[in-house]
């Protein structure tokens, strides 16, 4: 096929259409060459055949006439009379006589005992001893006369015996009688043959002619010499390169055969053989040509067409509307040319439905999100300013669950059909999705941007009947005005939707975009985009803040605590970028690196001879991962002290939004013997009924209680009671915020069993533990006894 | 064979001290291919006494010699008397006897002397077919066998009592292959029974037709 693929159309046809000629007037070219050949064949045979005939019948009657001539002579009183006298030269002048009369070459006569009675012309020596002889003398004997043909002296001799008989006297005659050319003569005059007499005598292996063949080449001769009639089974037809010959049997005689060859010579119709040849292969070539030729206007014919229709059906696909080709030729062509037009109508058809659907919502016909950009685009290519109102239906997924899809594509189709109506001409309206109506009006502002946003507002909502059911709509409208508020159609949809976001949260009935909000909100998603490579780079720091033991003032754990310096917004509190982490769903990959940062720097100060605890925060999010465990489990392998030196604080408000899946949780990581803790307890709606069955192993009272409890009695009320509950069920306490030592020595008081705050000592690097650690040896007095005041 | 016709009579003179009686021989002659009895076959027996010549007659009737065969003693004179109503040219080239008697009608001037035993073919120069045997011999004791194949010779005392009991015959019939010969055996008396002797025949005297074949196809041209 790689061929076929290049040569193309025109080719093809070409060497389709050359070949087919070629194979077709080859094939009659070399059948007609085959006839005329099996033509000339047949015709040397049938003339051949022929020949044989007539030489079979003039040499039959040539051996009939000599004998009755001869039987004429036997007969002869005066010839039988003399042979009866016994004298032999009066027996040889009558005998010499009558073989003058008959034309015989030779002539004996033989009697009865074998003696010769008279001779003619001097018969050949050994005549009486030839075996031809002998078997002739006993032929006549039987059938009363006996001719044979054989050679004598390298002439073709017919001997013919016939008895001599008369009252008193028996002899037989033997006669011979040259065949000679006059016989070939008349054999090849009535015949139309030529006729040669070959021999093969004793001794001699070939043949030899006995005819003066001056007049034929030796090449012919040697070839002629050479056919042989032994191969020629049955048919004694024999065809060599330049003869058809035929082979007459005179004699069989294994000593002499002689045979008489009836020829015709191939030379003149070969002659005109190959000139027909000639003639045939000029004929195909030329028939070749005009072949090749016809092909090529035909494909020239077929294929301008084919490649105007081409031309047509290319720019049909680039899409544009070309008029179609002109084509002479009718039929296939033309069926192709209309399908093509065909094709032309159904995909403009197609096209435009495909391109109404990208545009439109197909529940309101209206414009959809894609197409109202559009149309916000050119506006902004336009310098047009507008006002862009945008309308949300709330709960419409609760319509669509409680009253069905199809009454909830009713009330789109209703709050379309009373925007359309309300907003001014020339508004562009479009639903975007969901349950939300983006408008496009008139730039407006002040009372006549709320008089308009209000009379939209108040259509929408207005009760309405559908199914006979009396409805009414809650709605969100928001608006910006453009260019103003936003410079392209990302900033559009992204300030519409934080407009939305913020409508949620205001009582407004209409919110407008305020300046600057997106910037807050391109904040966020900077730092979210920041913290994944922050988290790979190594850009966040770990902090650790002492916890201490309230009875003797030891370091018995650090709270691990993560800081973020961003190269361009500086320090990000922990609060705002775990808020969106937990947001985006990288809280799993920080709390994974948080996990094994804090135990490879609890590994370097193990190492150092520090044998300090750890306390991690874990986030809402990663309570609800079964992977949290293998991951706590795989990041303290190498873990040196009891597990329980690690604390695993989650905040209240994480334990009770999915308290199942958090008891879940919790449950499996106490099996892995870790401590868990409440963080910052007191400040959620902790359910105390939940509390009675979380496996927790103690409680952190928010620091909002511990900051000022010197001088808050309230916050000692709520401390004090918060310690007395836990230690009823069996929790130890940690009380974070401890600023002054009074504090730190009523928690004391108060039983609390742990203690951190900046009084004792602040968050610090991983490097600076060790000084730290030796900071709060100097600090045991001031925590083992109550100042009288602060420092 | 050629059997010397001049048989020495050693026996006639001889004495015998008993003389025997004459006995009547009879001979059987069968064609010795089919065992057929075979009819005017000549019988010669030579021994005994040599036969008087004669004179005889082969007339020429219905352009045919009658008889067909003769057998006369040496010496005999023939006649040939023509009956016809065409003339006839009677010839012969036998050894034994060559003549010539031109064309003629009724009685020939004279009649042939046939003075060598032998046996003369006669034929005839105008017709062809014609054609008649003459036995010349010199022994009186000759027969002619019946339908039966049989004859009967009547031997003189002297020959049936040859010592030996063999006797020299010769044979004649015109279906013989030459009949320009008589074929002569030795055969010996039997005890009782005919003597039974074969001759190789042809099975009928052929057509003087050899040319027929030819002449009927230049006949169909």
């Amino acid at each position: 096929m790689g061929i076929a693929n290049r040569i193309g159309f025109r080719g093809r046809l070409v060497t389709a259409m050359v070949a087919l000629v070629a194979v077709v007037s080859i094939s009659i070219g070399a059948l007609l060459m085959l006839y005329l050949f099996e033509d000339e064949k047949a015709r040397a045979v049938e003339q051949l055949r022929l020949g044989e005939r007539v030489a079979a019948e003039i040499l039959e009657r040539r051996t009939s006439l000599i004998l009755s001539r001869l039987d004429v002579v036997v007969r002869d009183f005066g010839f039988r009379s003399a042979l009866a006298s016994r004298d032999r030269a009066t027996a040889d002048s009558a005998l010499e006589n009558q073989s003058r009369r008959v034309g015989a070459r030779f002539a004996v006569i033989i009697g009865s005992d074998s003696q010769v009675l008279a001779t003619a012309s001097t018969p050949p020596e050994n005549l009486r001893q030839r075996a031809e002889t002998l078997k002739l003398l006993a032929e006549a004997q039987v059938n009363g006369f006996a001719s044979q043909i054989t050679v004598i002296d390298g002439r073709a001799i017919e001997l013919v015996t016939l008895p001599v008989e008369a009252p008193g006297l028996r002899a037989q005659l033997i006669a011979g009688f040259e065949l000679g050319e006059e016989v070939a003569d008349i054999i090849e005059r009535l015949s139309g043959t030529e006729v040669r007499y070959r021999a093969k005598l004793p001794g001699d292996d070939n043949f030899q002619f006995l005819s003066d063949d001056s007049a034929m080449s030796d090449g012919r001769l040697r070839e002629l010499a050479g056919v042989s009639a032994e191969n020629q089974m049955g048919s004694r037809f024999v065809s060599s390169p330049h003869f058809f010959t035929r082979i007459l049997i005179l004699s069989d005689d294994p000593q002499t055969s002689l045979q008489l060859l009836l020829l015709i010579n191939r030379d003149a119709s070969l002659a005109a053989y190959y000139k027909r040849a000639i003639e045939i292969l000029l004929l195909i070539s030329g028939v070749l040509i005009l072949a090749a030729l016809i092909a090529l206007i035909v494909a020239r014919s077929l294929g301008r067409p084919v490649l105007a229709l081409a031309e047509y059906a290319k720019s049909i696909g680039d899409g544009a509307s070309p008029e179609p080709p002109r084509i002479r030729a009718g039929g296939e062509l033309e069926e192709l040319r209309h399908a093509l037009g065909d094709m032309l109508e159904k995909l403009k058809d197609r096209e435009a439905q495909i391109r109404y659907a990208a545009s439109h919502d197909e529940i309101t016909g209206l414009p959809n999100a894609h197409a109202f950009l559009n149309s916000v685009r050119e506006g902004f290519s336009e310098n047009q300013s507008y006002r862009l109102f945008g309308l949300r239906i709330n709960e419409l997924s609760n319509i669509n669950d409680t009253l069905g899809l199809a009454f909830g594509d009713k009330v789109l189709q209703a709050v379309a059909d009373r925007l359309r109506h309300e907003l001014p001409d020339h508004s562009e309206l479009a639903r975007t999705g969901g349950g939300e109506f983006l408008m496009l009006a008139d730039a407006c502002t002040g009372e006549a941007l709320n008089a308009l946003a209000h009379q939209l507002l108040d259509a929408v909502q207005a009760p309405l009947m559908i199914d006979n059911t009396p409805f009414a709509l809650r709605c969100t409208m928001v608006s910006l005005q453009l260019p103003e508020d936003a410079q392209d159609t990302d900033q559009v949809r992204r300030r519409l939707n934080l407009t939305f976001e913020l409508a949620q949260s205001t009582r407004q009935r209409v919110t407008h975009y305020q300046p600057g909000r997106d910037e807050d909100h391109l904040r966020e998603l900077q730092i979210i985009s920041d913290l994944t490579s922050a988290i790979a780079d190594m850009g966040l720091h770990m902090n650790y803040q002492p916890k201490l033991a309230m009875a003797d003032g030891s370091l018995q754990q650090v709270e691990a605590l993560v800081r973020w310096i961003h190269p361009e917004l500086g320090f990000i509190s922990p609060e705002e970028f775990i808020f969106l982490a937990e947001q985006s769903g990288q809280i799993t990959d920080l709390t994974r690196h948080i996990l094994r940062r804090v135990a490879q720097d609890a590994s370097h100060w193990h190492a150092s001879g520090l044998d300090i605890g750890v306390a991690i925060n874990l986030s809402t999010m990663d309570l609800t991962r079964p992977e949290l465990i293998d991951e706590v489990a795989d990041a303290f392998s190498d873990w040196k002290l009891p597990m329980s030196a690690i604390t695993l604080e989650v905040t209240e408000s994480a334990l009770m939004d999915d308290p199942e899946t958090a008891l879940e949780t919790l449950g499996r990581l106490r099996q892995l013997g870790v401590t868990l803790s409440v963080d910052d307890f007191g400040t959620g709606y902790s359910s105390l009924s939940q509390l009675r069955k979380l496996p927790v192993q103690e409680l952190k009272i928010d620091k909002s209680f511990v900051l000022k409890l010197d001088s808050e009695p309230q916050d000692q009320l709520i401390v004090r009671s918060t310690i007395d509950m836990a230690h009823g069920l069996g929790l130890k306490i940690v009380a974070e915020g401890i600023e002054n030592r009074e504090a730190w020595h009523i928690l004391k008081g108060w039983g609390c069993e742990t203690g951190q705050g900046f009084y004792m000592s602040r968050p610090v690097g991983a490097s600076d533990l060790l000084a730290t650690v030796n900071k709060l040896q100097d600090m045991k007095p001031e925590l083992e006894t109550p100042g009288e005041t602060t420092p | 064979m050629f059997k010397n016709w001049i048989v020495p009579l050693l026996l006639t003179m001889a004495p015998l001290a008993l003389a025997a009686e004459p006995t009547t021989l009879s001979v059987r002659i069968v064609d010795s291919s089919t065992g057929e009895p075979v009819e005017d076959a000549r019988v010669i027996i030579n021994h005994g006494q040599a036969a008087e010549p004669s004179s005889a007659e082969m007339i020429q009737k219905g352009r045919e010699f009658r008889p067909h065969s003769l057998v006369v003693p040496r010496g005999s004179k023939v006649d040939f008397p023509n009956r016809d109503n065409t003339q006839h040219h009677v010839y012969s080239f036998s050894p034994a006897k060559s003549f010539n008697i031109e064309l003629f009608a009724g009685q020939p001037e004279e009649p042939i002397l046939f003075d060598k035993t032998g046996v003369v073919e006669v034929g005839c120069n105008i017709h062809d077919q014609m054609q008649g045997f003459i036995l010349v011999t010199e022994s009186a004791l000759t027969a002619r066998t019946g339908p039966d194949g049989m004859a009967a010779i009547r031997l003189p005392a002297s020959v049936s009592a040859m010592a030996d009991g063999k006797l020299d015959f010769s044979l004649w019939h015109d279906r013989l292959q030459n009949t320009t010969q008589t074929v002569d055996v030795t055969a010996s008396i039997p005890s009782s029974g005919p003597l039974e002797l074969a001759l190789d025949l042809k099975l009928e005297r052929p057509e003087k037709g050899r040319l027929d074949g030819l002449q009927k196809r230049f006949q169909d041209l």
